[in-house]
């Protein structure tokens, strides 16, 4: 683009400006320029180079005519003294001898008549002379005839000196005649110069004057502008504007103000806002904000006060205050906006969330109750189906009653799925920190599910570093996810092919972040459905209920996990190809200082110690469970329907073991439980909870009553032995000693309870049934064969750790 | 004793001398010598005759002599004047201040104020380039002043006061 001209005023007073300094400097220095010549035409006139030349010139003839009239007299009287002739003759040549020298004589405009005079006084002198010069007797004779000389010459001498002088006048005026001029020139020049400033001033004034004028009138058309908008912005404003002095006057009151406050503009004029427009308790604080505002110590930020309109309704208005000065002093100008709507519709926000809220957790409640409705009948039925298979008369009616079980196991799967979930959600799943071997925990992950693997020709692969640190961390949860995650891949890649893989990227010292790939070359999943799967209850195909047979609770309370401990659960996958679900976690590594080495040497379970063992138990079913069971672990029952008979028992008889319902009627369990601590014979009896509520804080309450251990329904016969075998070796001795310390099984007590919830009662009986084959086999093979080498020995313990970490056998899982 | 009175002689004879100059009214100065060229009358303190101070061109070769170099109107090239100033002349003869009367030898006459300041330097001069000057020549006293050495020297005022043939000054009041 070109660059555009300068405008034209801009140009023109440019312009203008330049010729105005030009004009004077140039008539100035014209000024100057002149007003120098003429000094030094007057300093040349005041340095006079010259005599008075008519008097020097009139004096000869004086002088001359003087020595005539002497040697006229001189020459009458023969003894007359001739001194007086002589001086005279000496003036007189004294000056003739000035004229002849007198630079004015060499002026040129008298040039000719000069010459003619000095010619004539040097041959006067030449002729005269020598006749005054020579003595008295020579001179006397001579006296007459100089005297008539004298007079002659004087008479041509004054004709030339008249044409002289008259000559010398003429030039006089000549010489003037230039400065004449000069002063001339200098005063047209000045005037002028004078005149040409005057004008100049007078224009400069006049375009200033315009200029401003022009500046002034667009500055007023620019403020009538700015006002009429400002009014117009005010006027159609949607707020309510209010101008007010700060002693509390309104000044102005904006249309929408009117409208909102129900005064007219003349109504609200002159009135304080405080009583027109606030309630009593916003008046404080509008005027302490005002004053603030005034005082710069806060800034306009809006703040929220009630206000009042003429009809005396109250309402919450959002207000902003700016001030400024004006012809009035300071003025505030407040900006009012009605927030009733938004209040309601905030209100009405929070009271949905709330309603939300409570909905969440009266839905969290239900299904804790329900669950807990479900566990405890389950319980009794599957205890109850395991008795009627032991004692099954033929091989049909066991295949009835295993149906049976399979079908009750898978209900209980469902509920315990339902149970963790809301566990989940509320944040209750318990985490432990404690140190595991990966490679034991992916064995026990992968080995079992490889016989399913077969059944369906699918390959199943573990691949892992060969050199795997040991981790803290909480082994089951993470077996429970790999477990789901496997199962899951296992399901959908009938014939292909499921890899595990585990990589380890160290995170800083002491930390790694383990991450886990399952892939499987299954079905995949959609993208729109990969969000999805992690969502509670969702399965993505129809398919997958019929074959997987879920609740579909798997991958939500896996991630839930994941996430408890820090860590994620994400898929990718590709519809057709198949998925891979990589869990990701970080993990310390090392060894958890407190896993002492005592828990190694806590007791087995020790079979032959008979046991006095009382059953507090309201429901029927359960008591005949319980009873059953802890007869055929070889003890003594005794049975009490509710907390007040259980009480009353113990009181009188010393029980070994009490195990103790924690609901129940007349009395329940842990006041049961502080009444039999209290007094009488069983005071140090062991007392054992046997709930169905498994939740963190309840199970502390328990302790605190007294519990020293807690049994989560339904119970396992295995979970069952436990804590009353530990019992049987005298550990009821600690019961002082605080519950952490006491509750050190060999078998950690919670992963039994989880692999029970987890895999169900009849499974977890069987992998622990397994695990005893598992080490009874690598005990015989250690015992018998001495041709083993020392990687053979290692290779051993490897796998009666890995088996021992599933299972929860802490000893073994300890040993490095 | 010897030292102290050579010291005592030197001392009264530099008084002494000082005295004619501070000299009661109308103490005689020496007759003139020679043909008297310059008369002083008037309010004067000392005087050598009934006319006043006579002076012949001896006496006034006594007296304190200066001079300079100048040109002048009247003469060709620099000339070199020599003789009295004025101011030693009016302090010679117990002059007070007052207006001086200076009559030429032709009756041409000036009147000077003494405390001009124009006479700072006027010089009645009875050399030129080094000759007494003769009535030819415009003396034997002509007044002149050092023309070329200010500008305000060079003024008709000046010029007319340049009296030449000068005999006569008359102190008035």
């Amino acid at each position: 683009m070109m660059p555009r001209a300068k405008s034209p005023a801009f140009s023109t007073s440019q312009w203008f400006r330049w010729m105005v300094l030009t004009l004077v400097c140039i008539s100035l220095g014209t000024l100057i320029i002149m007003a120098q010549e003429v000094s030094q035409e007057l300093q040349n006139l005041r340095e006079e180079l010259h005599e008075n030349i008519q008097w020097n010139l009139t004096q000869i003839e004086v002088d001359l005519l003087q020595f005539e009239n002497e040697a006229r007299l001189a020459g009458l009287d023969p003894a007359a003294d001739l001194a007086q002739l002589r001086l005279r003759y000496d003036l007189f040549y004294s000056r003739a001898r000035i004229a002849m020298g007198s630079r004015c004589l060499s002026d040129a405009a008298i040039d000719s008549g000069a010459s003619e005079l000095v010619g004539m006084l040097r041959d006067y002198l030449d002729k005269t002379t020598p006749l005054i010069d020579a003595g008295d007797d020579r001179l006397r004779p001579d006296l007459t005839k100089i005297a008539a000389d004298a007079r002659t010459y004087r008479q041509t001498l004054r004709r030339t000196i008249t044409r002289l002088i008259q000559d010398h006048a003429a030039a006089t005026v000549a010489s003037r005649e230039p400065l004449t001029l000069l002063m001339q020139k200098l005063g047209w020049t000045t005037a002028f110069v004078l005149i040409s400033l005057i004008t100049l001033l007078y224009a400069t004034l006049l375009y200033a004057t315009l200029i401003l004028r022009q500046q002034s009138e667009a500055s007023k058309r620019e403020n009538e502008r700015l006002t009429s908008r400002l009014q117009a912005t005010v006027g159609t404003a949607l707020d309510a504007v209010i101008v007010a002095t700060r002693d509390g006057r309104i000044l102005d009151f904006n249309p929408a103000a009117e409208r909102i406050f129900g005064y007219s503009r003349s109504e609200a004029l002159d009135r304080p806002p405080e009583d027109l427009i606030l309630s009593e308790q916003t008046v404080g604080e509008y005027r302490r904000t005002k004053e603030k505002i005034a005082d710069g110590v806060a800034d306009g930020s809006r703040f929220t006060v009630t206000t009042r309109r003429k009809s005396g309704e109250e309402f919450p208005a959002e207000m902003s205050i700016a001030w400024d000065v004006s012809a009035d002093g300071r003025i505030f100008i407040s900006y009012l906006r009605d927030v009733s709507d938004q209040v309601a519709a905030e209100q009405g926000l929070r009271q949905a969330r709330d309603d939300a809220v409570a909905a969440e957790q009266a839905k969290t409640n239900f299904i804790a109750v329900v669950s807990h409705e479900m566990r405890t009948p389950l319980n009794g039925l599957l205890a109850t189906l395991d008795f009627a298979t032991e004692e099954a008369a033929n091989a049909s009616q066991k295949r009835f009653l295993d149906l049976a079980r399979a079908s009750a196991d898978q209900l209980l799967r469902h509920v315990d799925d339902v149970l963790e979930l809301s566990k989940a959600e509320t944040g209750q799943l318990a985490i432990v920190q404690e140190t595991f071997d990966l490679r034991a925990l992916l064995d026990s992950v992968v080995e079992p599910a490889k016989a399913k693997a077969d059944q369906m020709a699918t390959s199943l692969t573990l691949e892992a570093p060969d050199k795997l640190p040991t981790m803290i961390g909480d082994p089951f949860r993470i077996g429970q996810i790999l477990n789901n995650l496997v199962t899951n891949a296992l399901k959908f890649a009938s014939g292909g092919a499921v890899a595990v893989a585990a990589r380890l990227e160290p995170l800083r010292r002491k930390q790694v972040r383990l991450a886990i790939d399952v892939t499987d070359t299954g079905i995949g999943i959609s993208p729109e459905d990969q969000g999805r799967i992690f969502d509670p209850f969702v399965m993505p195909d129809a398919s997958y209920g019929r074959s997987a047979g879920g609740t579909g609770l798997g991958l939500a309370i896996s991630r839930g996990l994941a996430e408890r401990m820090g860590g994620s659960l994400v898929v990718e996958s590709t519809p057709g190809i198949g998925s891979r679900f990589t869990l990701s976690l970080p993990l310390a590594t090392g060894r958890r200082t407190q896993d002492g080495s005592a828990n190694a040497t806590s007791a087995a379970p020790v079979a032959g110690h008979k046991l006095d063992v009382l059953i507090v138990e309201d429901n029927l079913t359960n008591r005949i469970v319980l009873e059953e069971m802890v007869t055929r672990l070889g003890h003594d029952v005794a049975l009490a329907e509710n907390g007040l008979i259980g009480v009353r028992m113990a009181a009188a008889r010393r029980f070994d073991v009490i195990l103790m319902d924690v609901s129940m009627p007349e009395m329940d369990g842990p006041t049961a439980t502080g009444e039999i601590r209290r007094a009488g014979a069983s005071r140090k009896s062991r007392v054992i909870a046997v709930t169905a509520h498994s939740m963190p804080e309840e199970i502390e309450r328990f302790r605190k009553a007294g519990m020293l251990d807690i049994l989560t329904k339904p119970i396992a016969r295995a979970a069952l032995e436990r804590p009353i075998g530990r019992a049987a070796t005298g550990e009821a001795e600690a019961q002082a000693a605080p519950a952490e310390q006491a509750a050190r099984p060999t078998f950690d007590p919670e992963r039994i309870d989880e692999i029970s919830a987890a895999l169900g009662l009849d499974r977890t009986i069987s992998a622990l049934e397994r695990f005893c084959a598992d080490m009874r086999r690598i005990g015989a093979r250690l015992a018998a064969d001495e041709a083993l080498t020392a990687e053979d020995h290692a290779a051993l313990f490897h796998e009666a750790k890995g088996c021992a970490a599933v299972i929860g056998h802490r000893p073994l899982t300890l040993v490095a | 004793m010897t030292l102290m009175n050579a010291i005592r002689n030197a001392a009264l004879a530099a008084l002494l001398s000082a005295l004619p100059l501070h000299a009661a009214e109308a103490e005689a100065l020496p007759a003139p010598s020679g043909d008297v060229i310059l008369t002083v009358s008037g309010k004067i303190g000392v005087t050598n005759g009934q006319e006043g101070a006579a002076f012949g061109l001896a006496d006034l070769d006594q007296l304190p002599q200066t001079g300079f170099e100048t040109t002048t109107i009247w003469t060709e090239g620099v000339q070199s004047f020599s003789g009295v100033r004025l101011s030693d002349m009016l302090a010679h003869v117990g002059a007070e201040a007052g207006s001086l009367l200076m009559t030429a030898l032709n009756d041409y006459q000036v009147e000077v104020e003494a405390g001009d300041p124009l006479l700072k330097d006027a010089l009645l001069a009875t050399r030129q380039n080094g000759a007494p000057m003769s009535i030819r020549d415009h003396g034997p006293i002509w007044l002149v002043f050092p023309y070329d050495a200010d500008t305000n020297l060079r003024s008709e005022i000046v010029y007319s006061k340049s009296i030449w043939q000068l005999t006569r000054i008359e102190v008035r009041n």
